[in-house]
């Protein structure tokens, strides 16, 4: 006997009489054997029968032949009624049922069944997957919404074989509230729908078997963002997932000096400039590194050597150890000279410099020791120290000023509920402490790459310092150009440019492209280093070296790139991306709160500035940025970017803007 | 107890917990000792330390701890009391008995993240204030305290004493579990501190939008946000299943903070709460309606929010807009009817008076090509606007127009408070209100946009009108049409357009409520509310199905192959009507049914386009009894729909807007104050209550059926006038006495033998040089045609006529009474002009209007 829950759920059927009445009289339908499979069909109305009397059987087929291949439901796994219809449009036009037209007529006619490309998911082996209850079909719809890499990436797995993912994801996965691919929430899907959640089934199956076809959403805009506070953890979990082990071994004192001494010329001549970073900036690509690098080519080319010093250990603030136990690496000119002790580093550095004039950088202080940079100041006492504001680290932990490393906090009071409800709340007046003890003995000549950052610093900070001026890593000069119009017919190409991250608005860049999905005037590309796969999104390796600080540029015109995104949420102090994208031709589209970005689209008028996501949105939805496109071309002016000379130039050792 | 005596004058802050729960209380502690660090902070333990924990509560701000009653002491307590009910009893007996002569009493999970000044100021002024948790009415709420031991603050005046001691006396007793909503009511002076800042949780954050300014302080409802409850549970009322993504990001932002203060106060020691049971989130704490933030008036015009609806997150007014309210409370709107228009799997998609763009996202699931969405009314288009932007998976296009026969301008305004999405338009005039919009034809539409395979109307009554700007179009190539369809007499004119461009008809009912709806919600907006629409689509193709799920809800397609199914299929769509209907069985709702007077009564004058009752009965004429089938069908009216919607069908509808324009064309015609009117078939004063207060000369009005000239006689108020019943055809008054004699339809309903008898009588009481008018229909007007098909369709032998005229007819019988035509009127050109109430007849800021029928001048020429 049927449960009751399985009587109620085939109500919708048509009665045993009627079923027989529909099926029985067709000389065609009569006669059916393997061309329907009650199994198959009865999943697809998510009923949940187990076996098939006869009568059950009558009563699915006679629910196909009435309503069910209307809506889609195909009556085996071999024949698709989608396929079949879209297949034979005169068929659909003539408003047959398909698999009678198929058997009577389309059979003899040689007719197609399926397109010719038909997913692979029907030859590859169910395994798992057919334990799970899932038929073919099952799979091939749910391939558009699942995507492995992607799975794999967000949520590791240990030891999870390939080809597997899927069915982790239906087995395990939904229920840790792992998300198949970005483009689906499995925690959105069962939050909205109660009923899904309380029968327990599989969020994605049941999305692509019926709640797509019942107008249920699978996605929330801007749910990444409840996400992302919902997983996000504090600094000190932060600072212990990124511990290292200690290097061994650790270069010792006489190994260091030895090195230097070999590297240091005529005291007389070569200026030392002690640049301080956050990690190697050889090996790593992003603004500061590239600005190191630059600095580098600069002062060696100008007979000066360069010697940069970073934290071995890297930390979401300052390092607040034992001074002389702090680690750093040592490289001069590029090379690095190893791990050393900050106790033997100061010593080798007041000894084998003491000849030398030395000046001080400060490019970044994360994982740095203050007090260990308050005694350096000692060994460049008699030389310039420039304090370089890259990013906000000087007013708080969450150096781009993003509260719960998400939302624009605009630097408040550390007791406003806004920094004290903030993950950097707890450690920001400690942090401050330091930094004030740290800039009252050095009193540094701050430099702001652009006048945003200048004028947001000088508001919100306390820190006495001897000046603050402005010096952008990069400036444009605009040539006149001549510029063919935009082929017609080929959609605008707009690329994401950078790090595909939380703060470089990566998250509100996916929820763009997958609202304009279907909008086959653009075409969507992501340039950069490292990629987050996306669907709809052309991925294209981009990685600045030494040898090729052009090649973000390059590859912009290069993809014939019409719009690059810049979508920072937070007041970026500069972007390189932004003005290789212009010198690359393309425009820039940013969000008004963007800091230096948004004043560089203002200032060159070159692109488009969005108040928030839904102006963002609009822009594209309705067509204007089209157009911002072809008058640009239009106009046919062209920026070229010249380099500033950046700390070579503003310590003098070099003429200003010599790129 | 680890400090001195405490200072017995002090601010006292009491909070009761058990040892799971010492997370939250170090937090508690934590947030008001920094704003308040001179408090004395109480903490009642419920149960006893856990064996291995080793803290010291003074380092965590707690100045006394009462350690858990033991057995013995607690045994004044009956069993229904918890633990913490008893450790709270004895808590509040001993800070009585400490003296503090001020106690604010905190849910352990109670963070302070502003300062608690104003409570403390308050306390100064009424000895017990309470703090409410839920500020706006919301589904499911309702078996919810409003009060709850999360806030709670009291002096020691004798009324806060005797609060204190019974509060303690029901915790004892294991009653205080909905006590504290009763307090307002059983003492004097209790405050009761409404601010949306205060007693924020887990399950209000929906109906709180948080936010920081710019100096960093967290605001709800631009209230400063001064207590946040992070515990999942309140005060042991369960699980609180609240949908999180209708927070706001900054109350994620709270939600984080307090997760991770919670993981660094935490000690492996601590015993674990009991697991709470994985729950669906029950219907009804899904279903609030998204309030107005407070201090805004909810009528606001301007009031617009955001709410998660089945097809993303939209936005929509805050108001009483019909749509709207919807949206909030289902997270959807006719569903049914999306579906339905989904399953034709249209690629090009019109959808004419899109409002708030519902039609447009809901049949998008069948992903098509193209859609444009036009709407007429600037602050919905706005809004429209941003939906399709954030929502709409295809390419479309929106509009902000209004789609007529003719290109140009027109002024619009909404139509009913209630629903923004009943948007009229009018021709410019000068004194028109509204802003002007664009005027477009179907025809250019489709010129710019590309062709349509689906059309859809909503255009309030301008249906017909929209589909003959591309009229040639539509017929050749047959898109699917669904038009909203009404009781309304257009409903059919419009069937009768489409039968003629060569579509297949279907009548689609389906009720406004889905169970299955986006949000869960329970409630029911509008009781029984069906809507209805008409499904136009190519003959020959497959016929269309009703969706499963929409007639598993009551949702019926029928065929429709003439004008009198259509009317039958209107007349058995269920009105809004009382809610209790919707949960009987139909065997008690047929049996309720055979209780009601024949289901055909009232249905002859249905749709009819029947206006104003014919007068008296015909018996000496004709044996028509006219007056008799009149009385049943007012009776049957006043019955189903009540007396003052009743009075007004009785003649027809529109009793105000008719009325006006009747009065206005009097006016035009040189009523004056000293003149004097006779109205033949007054009915329910729909004229009178027009001229009552503008016109102060003599009036008679008669008519056939009593009750409505009781109603038309009571509504004047005019006891200078006279309403009577006369029988017969004749009008019962001196000759020569009247100015005025009108008949506003009432020869449309009568045989010509009729009518002219009535004229004689007319001539004969009408003063030399007065007017007779009367308002006729005729078929040389096209928009009075489809009352003709109506007749035609109508075969019942009982049925009320439905007369046209000819203007041969009119020339004759003026001839042969001796009368003079002054003027007639066609029906559907306007020559009335509308002033707008209270203004001047200067004709400044009129309207042009027409009445709809054909309207006849005739004078008595005075003699020679």
């Amino acid at each position: 006997m049927p449960s009751p829950s399985v009587r109620a759920a085939c109500r919708r059927l048509p009665s045993a009489a009627q079923a027989r009445a529909t099926v029985l009289p067709d000389a065609v339908y009569g006669a059916l054997t393997s061309e329907f499979d009650p199994a198959f069909y009865a999943r697809q109305l998510a009923l949940p029968l187990q076996r098939f009397s006869e009568r059950s059987r009558l009563r699915l087929l006679a629910h196909y032949i009435t309503v069910g291949w209307r809506e889609g439901k195909s009556p085996s796994a071999q024949f698709d009624v989608a396929s079949y219809l879209a297949l034979n449009p005169d068929v659909a036009a003539a408003g047959m049922e398909p698999l009678r037209h198929y058997l009577v007529h389309g059979q003899a006619e040689g007719r197609p069944l399926r397109a010719h490309t038909a997913p692979q998911a029907d030859a590859a082996p169910l395994g798992r997957l057919a334990r799970l209850g899932l038929t073919p079909d099952d799979v091939r719809a749910m391939a558009p919404w699942f995507d492995e890499a992607f799975y794999r990436r967000a949520w590791p797995v240990p030891a999870l074989a390939e080809g597997e993912a899927l069915a982790h994801y239906l087995e395990h996965g939904w229920r840790e509230g792992r998300d198949p691919s970005p483009r689906f929430s499995t925690d959105y899907y069962l939050a909205s729908n109660p009923d899904v959640k309380a029968r327990g089934v599989n969020p994605l199956l049941h999305f692509v078997r019926s709640g797509r076809l019942e107008g249920r959403t699978h996605r929330f805009a801007g749910a990444w963002r409840a996400q992302w506070l919902a997983r996000v953890q504090g600094l000190d979990a932060r600072a212990s997932a990124w511990r290292r082990p200690l290097p061994r071994p650790l270069c010792q004192a006489a190994e260091l000096d030895e090195a230097l001494a070999a590297r240091l010329g005529d005291p007389a001549r070569v200026a030392v400039v002690i640049a301080l970073l956050q990690d190697r900036y050889q090996e790593r690509v992003g603004g500061v590194q590239l600005c190191a690098q630059e600095e580098q080519r600069l002062l060696q080319a100008a007979g000066h050597a360069y010697l940069a010093i970073n934290p071995w250990q890297p930390l979401p603030g300052l390092d607040t150890g034992v001074a002389d136990d702090w680690l750093c690496d040592v490289s001069i000119d590029g090379h690095c000279l190893g791990t050393a002790r900050g106790r033997d580093v100061l010593a080798v550095l007041a000894r084998r410099l003491a000849p030398h004039r030395c000046h001080l950088v400060v490019h970044s202080l994360l994982g740095h020791h203050v007090e260990w940079i308050a005694r350096l100041g000692e060994v460049v006492r008699f030389g310039q120290r420039l304090f370089w504001l890259h990013d906000y680290l000087s007013l708080c932990t969450g150096y781009n000023l993003l509260r719960n490393d998400l939302s624009a906090c605009g630097a408040p009071e550390a007791d406003s509920n806004s920094c004290r409800l903030c993950l950097h709340g707890a450690a920001r007046p400690a942090h401050l402490e330091r930094l004030q003890a740290l800039f009252s003995r050095l009193s540094f000549r701050v430099i702001a790459p652009s006048a945003t950052a200048r004028a947001l610093w000088t508001g919100r900070t306390q820190l006495p310092h001897a000046s603050v001026d402005v010096l952008p890593h990069r400036t444009l000069d605009v040539r006149a150009v001549t510029r063919t119009a935009r082929p017609t017919g080929r959609p605008l190409r707009v690329a994401f440019v950078g790090q595909p991250a939380v703060d470089k608005g990566w998250f509100v860049f996916r929820d763009l492209v997958d609202s304009l999905r279907r909008d086959t005037r653009y075409a969507w590309y992501h340039l950069g280093a490292t990629a987050d796969a996306h669907p709809q999104v052309t991925q294209v390796d981009v990685r600045h070296t030494p040898d090729d600080p052009q090649a973000m540029q390059e590859a912009i015109a290069a993809q014939a790139i019409d719009i690059a995104l810049v979508l920072s949420p937070w007041p970026e102090t500069f972007c390189l991306a932004a003005h290789e994208a212009l010198a690359g031709g393309a425009l820039v589209v940013a969000l008004a709160s963007g800091g230096h970005v948004a004043a560089l689209v203002r200032s060159t008028g070159a692109g488009h500035l969005a108040e928030d996501e839904d102006g963002l949105l609009m822009a594209f939805r309705d067509g204007s940025l089209i157009d911002a496109v072809d008058r640009h071309r239009a106009l046919g002016t062209a920026f070229e970017l010249r380099s500033s000379g950046l700390s070579a130039a503003a310590l003098g050792l070099i003429a200003k803007a010599c790129a | 107890m680890m400090q001195e005596t405490p200072v017995a004058t002090g601010l006292c802050c009491l909070t009761v917990w058990r040892f799971a729960q010492l997370p939250q209380a170090r937090i508690l502690a934590a947030t008001l000792k920094r704003l308040h660090p001179a408090w004395h902070l109480v903490a009642a333990l419920a149960d006893a330390p856990p064996p291995g924990l080793a803290c010291t509560l003074s380092d965590d701000g707690f100045d006394e701890v009462l350690p858990a009653p033991t057995p013995q002491a607690a045994g004044a307590t009956t069993q229904a009391a918890s633990s913490r009910d008893a450790a709270h009893a004895a808590a509040l007996q001993h800070l009585a008995e400490a003296g503090h002569d001020r106690i604010v009493v905190l849910a352990p999970g109670v963070a302070v993240l502003n300062p608690l000044t104003p409570l403390v100021d308050l306390l100064a002024l009424h000895p017990i204030v309470l703090v409410p948790h839920q500020l706006v009415a919301s589904e499911g709420s309702a078996q919810d305290d409003i009060f709850t031991p999360g806030c709670v603050a009291f002096r020691a005046s004798a009324e806060g004493a005797r609060f204190a001691a019974e509060w303690g006396r029901h915790l004892r007793h294991g009653q205080a579990q909905h006590w504290l909503d009763r307090v307002p009511v059983l003492f004097d002076g209790v405050h009761i501190l409404k601010d949306p800042g205060w007693q924020v949780s887990r399950r209000n954050l929906a109906e709180r939008t948080l936010a920081f300014d710019s100096a960093g302080r967290l605001l709800a409802n631009d209230h400063l946000l001064r207590t946040f409850d992070g515990s999942d549970r309140v005060a042991d009322a369960g699980p609180v299943p609240v949908d999180p993504l209708r927070f706001s990001v900054a109350a994620h932002d709270v939600l984080c903070w307090y997760r991770l203060e919670v993981a660094r106060f935490d000690d492996p020691a601590l015993p674990r709460e009991d697991a709470r049971p994985e729950s669906p989130a029950p219907a009804a704490a899904l279903a609030g309606p998204m309030p107005a933030p407070p201090g805004r008036p909810a009528s606001s015009p301007a009031a617009q929010g955001t709410t998660p609806t089945r097809y993303g997150v939209m936005r929509c007014f805050l108001d009483d807009d019909l749509i709207s309210r919807y949206l909030r409370v289902y997270g959807e709107w006719a569903h049914f009817e999306t579906q339905l228009l989904a399953s034709l799997r249209c690629a090009r998609v019109f959808d004419i008076g899109a409002y708030l763009g519902t039609f447009s996202l809901g049949v998008a699931v069948s992903e098509p090509d193209f859609v444009l969405a036009v709407e007429a009314n600037p602050e919905a288009h706005a809004l429209l606007r941003a939906n399709l932007a954030r929502n709409l998976p295809a390419p479309y296009a929106t509009l902000n127009a209004a789609v007529l026969q003719d290109s140009g301008a027109v002024t619009g305004a909404p139509s009913a408070v209630d629903n923004r999405g009943t948007f009229t338009v009018h021709a410019p005039s000068p004194g028109a209100p509204g802003p002007v919009i664009p005027a477009r034809t179907l025809a250019e539409l489709r010129a710019e946009f590309g062709p349509y395979d689906l059309l859809k109307l909503d255009v309030e009554g301008s249906e017909r009108e929209v589909i003959r700007s591309d009229a040639e179009w539509i017929a050749a190539n047959k898109p699917v049409i669904w038009a909203e369809c009404n009781e309304h007499p257009d409903s059919l004119a419009l069937f009768s357009l489409l039968q003629a461009l060569g579509y297949d008809l279907w009548f689609y009912r389906f009720p406004a409520f889905n169970p299955d709806n986006f949000l869960a919600s329970g409630q029911r907006l509008v009781p029984l509310g069906h809507e209805a629409g008409l499904l136009a689509v190519a003959p020959g193709g497959p016929p269309p199905t009703c969706p499963p799920e929409a007639a598993r809800a009551g949702a019926e397609l029928v065929r429709v192959d003439s004008v009198e199914s259509l009317r039958q299929a209107l007349w058995r769509t269920p009105r809004h009507g009382d809610a209790r209907w919707d949960f009987l069985s139909r065997t008690e709702l047929l049996g309720l049914l055979s209780r009601q007077p024949d289901e055909a009564r009232g249905y002859d004058a249905f749709l009819s386009g029947r206006a104003a009752p014919a007068p008296a009965t015909g018996e000496r004429v004709t044996g028509r009894d006219v007056g008799a089938s009149y009385r049943n069908d007012v009776a049957a009216i006043l019955q189903a729909y009540g007396e003052q919607e009743g009075m007004s069908m009785a003649v027809g509808g529109q009793f105000e807007a008719v009325g006006q324009i009747e009065c206005a064309l009097l006016f035009q015609q040189g009523l004056h104050d000293q003149a004097s009117i006779i109205d033949v078939g007054c009915g329910s004063g729909r004229l009178a209550s027009q001229l009552k207060d503008r016109f102060a000369g003599r009036y008679v009005g008669i008519d056939v059926v009593p009750a409505l000239l009781a109603y038309a006689e009571r509504i004047c108020n005019r006891p200078d006038w006279r309403f009577y019943q006369a029988p017969g055809f004749a009008i019962p008054e001196p000759d020569d006495s009247a100015d005025f004699v009108c008949f506003f339809s009432v020869f449309t309903h009568l045989l010509h033998e009729e009518s002219y008898t009535y004229l004689q009588d007319a001539k004969r009481v009408c003063k030399p040089g007065g007017r007779i008018l009367f308002s006729f229909l005729e078929f040389r007007i096209p928009s009075q045609w489809p009352m003709f098909e109506l007749a035609v369709a109508d075969t019942r032998p009982d049925k009320v006529l439905n007369q046209f005229m000819s203007r041969d007819a009119i020339e004759a019988w003026a001839g042969h009474l001796g009368l003079e035509i002054l003027a007639i009127h066609d029906g559907d050109k306007p020559h009335i002009d509308l002033l707008p109430p209270g203004s001047a007849a200067s004709g400044e800021g009129a309207t042009r209007v027409s009445l709809g029928q054909s309207v006849c001048v005739l004078t008595k020429r005075a003699p020679a």
